[in-house]
């Protein structure tokens, strides 16, 4: 109880420390969202101006203060360029970047971890030479290329998939919207797939040759079981490190996903924000990734505590 | 063949290169921005198809006989999307607001000494001297004054307006911008179209689509699959050299966009650095070959003429002055002039930013041309703002030459080169002087015996170096149609009233 | 371990060394031997797919794709073993220090969390455009500084679970000093994590350094690499897909030797410990 007393502290001094790093790597980096609005030809008056008028010329612990201020009061503050509330606009792409970061996972995991047990219980077999090549060759692409090559194949040759967009399935009710994010889903989870298929397969292969695991064969049991129950389980912990670092893989990986098929998620407004240098959008995003990020590490800690009995936090 | 029966009815979708920042006109010169803006706002002019400018909220027009009053009638029955008419108090608040803030009235502004609405339709400006470009400067689509509501146009201040204020008189009013996926406008009903014939962005305004959809596509494979599939109908921005996977298609139309170019250039740091030296600079000029580096930026010669006047031919202010001295490709040139100039290797720093592909390959060809050229150069790239933030920086420029491109403003007084407050910062007496006569003179004539003798002492001082004439390829499918047996289209910036599907 | 086993692995841990071997001599000596300036700009040529005269055909600028990937090699591997190093050098000793002193770990996983929690592009976009100019030292801190952290993390973890096998218990009973432990016992048996981490972090830097290209800020342009050329080749990759190719190619090669040799490696540094990544 303790144990996690003292985590969720550490978890709020995480989110802390994220949002005034945020700051303080926006105050470091040269340019300003009103010369970036005003655009190559505004004059050195008309920028001054405009950023005054956004309270940027006020001294940086003022702002500081400001945002933080504003903050405990549940207020995000606004876009400066979108000139709505961040956390509407934050809303609104979440549904984008969290569906996607569903079918990508699935495509991680649904693809991953079979290919993986598959080619550790076969060794050595031509299924799992090639399972392991194509693992590895897919760890090897890049994610825009293959999202890039997929777009042209299943979108502008065969026309199977829509080739860009993403129209909100919550807002239209509609679920085929759904078929916007398959190629995008699949052009970012396929890497972090293999990833997870070579994990999975070395560590069911160190199990498969445990003591154990013979004594349970030579009981009798039968091998799905053998598989399921016992292998599976204490190969879980390296499966669970790799599945969480592919989420965090996800948020940044979408960026370039995000980019190459036109989806209005979270990954690229956290993109376009920074190049904008939107600093209350900047911020907000950075919170809730933050909040997101410290949460799932947290989920999978506790999974390591579940999967092995002999780790305990003290 | 005859003319296409329009229909009315229908969605357009536009697959944009980017998003802007905000549709408020007045405070914005980028195209993102104008091309959904302009569906949204009018302004007094507007241009014709040969850049003319034209009336479009005024009934007419009239100029005193000194050139210093200017009187203006306004039509009667123009209504705002909220229903509103249009009143010469709106055009006062508006213009006025635009005099302080707008980021391309200073030249006009400094020399308005009254503006007054003098009955509801009639407002009268008056100056110190006479303004020659004034309907050029008033029907400008890249930051131009576009007449918003008096509540509108008094209460915004130097920060944009923001959307639920976007209220303007034109054919399509604005209905929703969703972040990062689209800005949506659909058809004004009260709309009060002119009677004359359409011509470019003036005449008459038919709005046949219900809705206009503008999507951000920053991806330029995606905007072409989106094309080909049919998911856009009309994409903006395609890289010249992905011409040939769209040719033969019958569904797809590619619209080369030369009428009017985009002039790519690369900006002389005149006051600091080691270009303040103007041998230096001349040296730069010497020692550059024009036509690889036209085809590092735009890709085959379809897509882009060499020309060293700054306006392209067919421009009323196109003149051949001062081109001898361009595309000398002169790398023996270049170091006598280096030698004279007593140049011992110090850094030549050029800046581009990496995401403006065209300038990026383009500074790539002239670094290494210099290079040979015996210039020690060094090639910085960064991101877009950061570029403009170092460009733009006048106490402590870091840089001698940054790259950049600039849309066809039919005034040589909108030229932002002859600004000495713009980057590079160009401001001899000569230069001072003829740029004042520019500006008060009228008569067509003299005005353009002053702009050649601009373009010799600019091919003299290299503040600035053109590269050529570049076209953008635009893609459409075939089933949009517009006015005419040819989809006009107008330069960079195309425009959707007037069209159809069909 | 079965023969064939044995005998496939030897022939994978050839393949991979045979490979990286090549790549190292490349990375030395292609400069001399190649068969074009590799940053010569002949526009005029531009676009050309493959031939006699190019082996990998030619880019927008006309340069000869073949010597420029061969000569990137060298500032590839450099890249990618800088970074590699950057996140070696940070994260073991504190993913060590972390998960064996409960306290320590506590705080220095609270400012890894902090730091992961940015994505790899935005941290990196961040440091460089900080940093000021664009150089490869300033890139490989700005994307070392994004491996490190999870180097900790992964080093963390397997102290976490190190730190409790019977024999450190037995050791820590026998009046082993924790220094002793910590050497002799945990860090020997790190290696085969870190190992495959690194594995990863070589492959994966590489792109992001691509990335940050993209983006506009990176290793100076005229500075060939195979990551700035698949990025510099996006746009081409329906009309002239070579430049994405067959730097794509030896990408894949140089990331599956490395995986290779680090299975090889693993297998051979302790059997017993490869359930922990």
């Amino acid at each position: 109880m303790s144990y996690i007393l003292r985590r969720a502290a550490g978890m709020v001094v995480s989110v802390l420390l994220v949002v005034t790093i945020t700051f303080i790597l926006m105050q470091l980096i040269p340019g300003d969202p009103a010369s970036v609005l005003l655009g190559p030809n505004a004059t050195p008056e008309q920028i001054e101006a405009l950023k005054r008028t956004w309270g940027l010329d006020r001294p940086i612990l003022v702002q500081f203060y400001k945002y933080f201020a504003n903050f405990f009061r549940g207020n995000l503050g606004e876009s400066i360029f979108f000139r709505q509330p961040v956390l509407e606009i934050i809303g609104q792409r979440a549904e984008t970047s969290v569906f996607l970061g569903i079918m990508a996972l699935i495509v991680v995991v649904g693809l991953g971890i079979p290919a993986g047990v598959i080619a550790a219980v076969r060794p050595n077999s031509w299924v799992d030479n090639s399972l392991l090549l194509l693992a590895l060759a897919g760890a090897s692409i890049p994610s825009f290329w293959l999202g890039l090559m997929l777009m042209v194949l299943f979108a502008g040759k065969l026309h199977l998939l829509p080739s860009s967009g993403y129209t909100s399935v919550i807002a239209t009710g509609n679920i085929a919207n759904l078929k916007n994010l398959i190629l995008p889903a699949f052009a970012l989870g396929f890497v972090n797939a293999a990833l997870v298929a070579r994990t999975a397969r070395s560590s069911m292969l160190d199990v498969l040759r445990a003591d154990y695991i013979t004594t349970a064969r030579a009981k009798g049991l039968r091998d799905s079981v053998v598989i399921l129950k016992h292998a599976l389980r204490n190969a879980a912990i390296p499966i669970t490190t790799v599945v969480s670092f592919t989420f965090a893989s996800l948020v940044s990986g979408a960026v370039v996903t995000e980019n190459v098929f036109a989806l209005p998620g979270v990954g690229s407004l956290i993109v376009q924000s920074v190049l904008k240098r939107d600093y209350p959008t900047i911020q907000g995003i950075m919170l809730v990734v933050a909040v997101l990020y410290v949460i799932i590490n947290f989920i999978t800690d506790l999974t390591y505590a579940f999967l092995d009995p002999r780790i305990r936090y003290r | 063949m005859g003319v296409a029966e329009p229909k009315y009815g229908g969605t357009l979708k536009v697959a944009l290169a980017s998003e802007p920042g905000t549709l408020d006109m007045q405070l914005t010169t980028g195209v993102a921005a104008s091309i959904p803006a302009r569906h949204i706002f009018e302004g007094l002019f507007a241009f014709d198809e040969n850049y003319t400018p034209k009336p479009m909220l005024l009934e007419d027009w009239e100029l005193s006989a000194d050139g210093k009053t200017v009187t203006f009638y306004l039509r009667k029955g123009v209504l705002f999307h909220n229903g509103k008419e249009l009143k010469a108090e709106d055009v006062v608040a508006s213009l006025e607001r635009w005099g302080k803030y707008g980021l391309t009235s200073k030249a006009l502004w400094s020399h308005v000494v009254e503006l007054k609405a003098v009955d509801d339709y009639t407002v009268v400006m008056v100056l110190d001297q006479p303004f020659a470009p004034l309907e050029t400067y008033l029907a400008n689509i890249y930051g131009g004054p576009r007449i918003y509501p008096k509540e509108v146009a008094e209460a915004a201040g130097s920060e944009p307006i923001s959307p639920e204020n976007y209220i303007g008189t034109g054919p399509y009013k604005f209905a929703e911008w969703k972040a990062g996926d689209y800005i949506k406008l659909v058809r004004f009903e009260g709309y009060s179209a002119r009677e004359d014939a359409a011509s470019g962005y003036a005449g008459k305004r038919v709005a046949y689509f219900d809705e206009l959809l503008f999507y951000f596509v920053p991806e330029d494979n995606a905007r072409l699959v989106g094309i080909q599939a049919g998911t856009y109908d009309y994409a903006v921005n395609i890289p010249n050299d992905l011409y040939p996977n769209v040719e033969g298609d019958p569904n797809i139309v590619p619209i080369i966009v030369d009428h009017p170019p985009i002039y790519p250039m690369a900006l002389c740091n005149t006051i600091s650095g080691l270009t303040a030296d103007v041998k230096i600079r001349q040296a730069i000029l010497a020692a550059l070959d024009m036509e690889p580096i036209m085809l590092a930026g735009y890709g085959d010669p379809t897509f882009w003429k060499l020309n060293g006047s700054y306006f392209a031919p067919g421009i009323r202010w196109y003149t051949t002055a001062g081109t001898e001295a361009y595309n000398q490709a002169n790398p023996e040139r270049a170091k006598e002039l280096l030698k004279e100039a007593g140049y011992n290797g110090e850094p030549l720093r050029i800046i581009v930013a990496g995401d403006m592909t065209a300038q990026y390959n383009q500074a790539l060809v002239v670094a290494d041309q210099l290079k040979k050229a015996g210039f020690n150069v060094d090639l910085q790239v960064y991101d877009k703002a950061t570029f403009f933030a170092r460009r733009n920086d006048r106490k402590n420029p870091q840089w001698e030459l940054a790259f950049s491109y600039y849309y066809t403003i039919p005034d040589p007084s909108l030229v932002l080169m002859l600004s000495p407050t713009y980057a590079g910062w160009w401001d001899t007496p000569q230069k001072r002087i003829l740029v004042e006569v520019l500006n008060q003179i009228t008569d067509f004539k003299v005005r353009y015996k002053v702009w050649e003798a601009i373009m010799e002492l600019w091919y003299i001082e290299v503040p600035a170096i053109k590269f050529g004439d570049a076209f953008q390829l635009h893609l459409k499918r075939a089933s949009l149609k517009g006015y005419g047996t040819e989809y006009i289209n107008m330069g960079a910036a195309p425009y959707f009233w007037n069209s159809w599907k069909e | 371990m079965s023969f064939a086993r044995l005998i496939l692995r030897r022939k994978a841990l050839l393949f991979a060394v045979g490979v990286l071997f090549s790549l190292v001599v490349i990375s030395i000596f292609s400069p001399y031997f190649v068969p074009y300036d590799p940053d010569a700009l002949k526009v005029l040529d531009r676009l050309k797919p493959p031939s006699a005269a190019h082996f990998f055909g030619t880019d927008h600028f006309g340069r000869d794709i073949f010597s420029r990937v061969l000569v990137g090699t060298r500032v590839t591997f450099i890249l990618g073993l800088s970074i590699s190093a950057f996140a070696l050098v940070f994260g073991v000793p504190l993913g060590v220090l972390g998960g064996y002193y409960d306290r320590l770990g506590m705080v220095i996983m609270r400012v890894v969390d902090a730091i992961m929690a940015f994505p790899a592009i935005i941290l990196a976009l961040a440091l460089m455009a900080i940093m000021g100019k664009p150089g490869m030292v300033n890139v490989i801190i700005a994307v070392g500084m994004v491996w490190a952290p999870r180097m900790v993390r992964v080093v963390y973890s397997s102290t976490l679970s190190l730190r409790e096998n019977t024999y450190v218990e037995a050791a820590r009973a026998l009046g082993a000093s924790s220094g002793r432990i910590l050497i002799r016992h945990i860090a020997v048996n790190l290696l085969s994590p870190v190992i495959v981490q690194s594995t990863f972090t070589f492959a994966f830097s590489i792109m992001e350094v691509a990335a940050l290209n993209f983006l506009g800020v990176g290793i100076p342009p005229y500075v060939p690499s195979w990551g700035g050329m698949m990025n510099e080749g996006r746009t081409y990759i329906i009309r002239a897909p070579w430049i994405i190719i067959f730097p794509g190619v030896f990408l894949a090669l140089s990331v599956l030797s490395f995986n290779l040799l680090g299975d090889a490696l693993r297998d051979r540094l302790d059997p017993r410990l490869r359930n922990i990544v």
